[in-house]
């Protein structure tokens, strides 16, 4: 493994830094992950297209910094077998799984070749034909 | 940006920061210079404690904007801003722990998970 930085307290708000944005940012309703909100429900200032509509790589960045934290939590689990760590670890399994099957679900054009769409709306149905390579 | 003068030393913008730590990621990797490898980290350290001051403690998130006076400022719209989706925490992730991802672990999204390596 490659180090950079020696800062547990970076690792610590990095896991769950994500696992607050993961639960505050998922639409558990209609699936994806809400594009920007204002942290006291406020009325946001950006009333673009994007703020409301579900995109291509909020789920695309999603999926790799959760398969990250589920890599750290799992080395973890091995070297020190703690049951909160366990706990986490199972939870950014769960979150992998919703994420993908969201992902599949929804953006994933599963007739046409199997590239995403890239912008859907707030109940995930599509916005723009408009397409992602991935 | 790396190694130039910012535009705005009062409000810091996560996006900047994460790019710059990632970008830093990114050059440590493909350095051969004991030196400048030196100087990625010391733009990765600073990078991780500017981050700092964007995170709520109270929220467990990232907001998008800090003072790097004083830090978050829910008194206003831009200060309330966070962007759930945009998982830049992945570059502290990487930062911290590492940049090589075993994707066995997760074989049923394999192909997904190997377009961002």
């Amino acid at each position: 493994m490659n180090k950079y930085l020696a800062d547990k307290e970076l690792r610590k708000i990095a896991i769950e830094g994500l696992l607050g944005a993961l639960e505050l940012g998922y639409d558990h309703v209609s699936g994806g992950i809400v594009y920007m909100l204002d942290i006291l429900n406020m009325p946001l200032m950006d009333a673009t297209v994007t703020a409301e509509n579900k995109l291509w790589w909020p789920m695309s960045e999603a999926l790799y910094a959760t398969v990250l934290a589920y890599e750290h939590t799992n080395d973890a689990v091995r070297i020190f077998q703690k049951l909160h760590i366990k706990f986490i670890f199972k939870a950014f399994y769960n979150w992998l799984v919703k994420l993908w099957d969201c992902i599949e679900d929804k953006f994933i054009d599963k007739v046409n070749g199997g590239d995403w769409y890239g912008y859907l709306r707030k109940d995930c149905t599509i916005f723009s034909l408009l397409k992602v390579f991935f | 940006m790396i190694g130039k003068k910012s535009a705005d030393r009062r409000v810091s913008k996560l996006g900047d920061v994460m790019c710059i730590c990632g970008l830093a990621v990114d050059f440590y990797e493909n350095e051969k210079d004991e030196n400048n490898k030196k100087k990625y980290i010391e733009i990765m350290k600073d990078a991780a404690k500017t981050a700092k001051l964007h995170y709520s403690t109270e929220h467990k998130i990232f907001m998008e904007n800090a003072l790097l006076g004083t830090g978050l400022d829910f008194s206003t719209p831009t200060g309330r801003l966070c962007n759930p989706g945009s998982n830049r925490k992945k570059y502290f992730l990487e930062a911290s722990e590492s940049s090589k991802i075993n994707f066995r672990t997760f074989n049923r999204s394999f192909m997904v998970f190997a377009t961002f390596e």
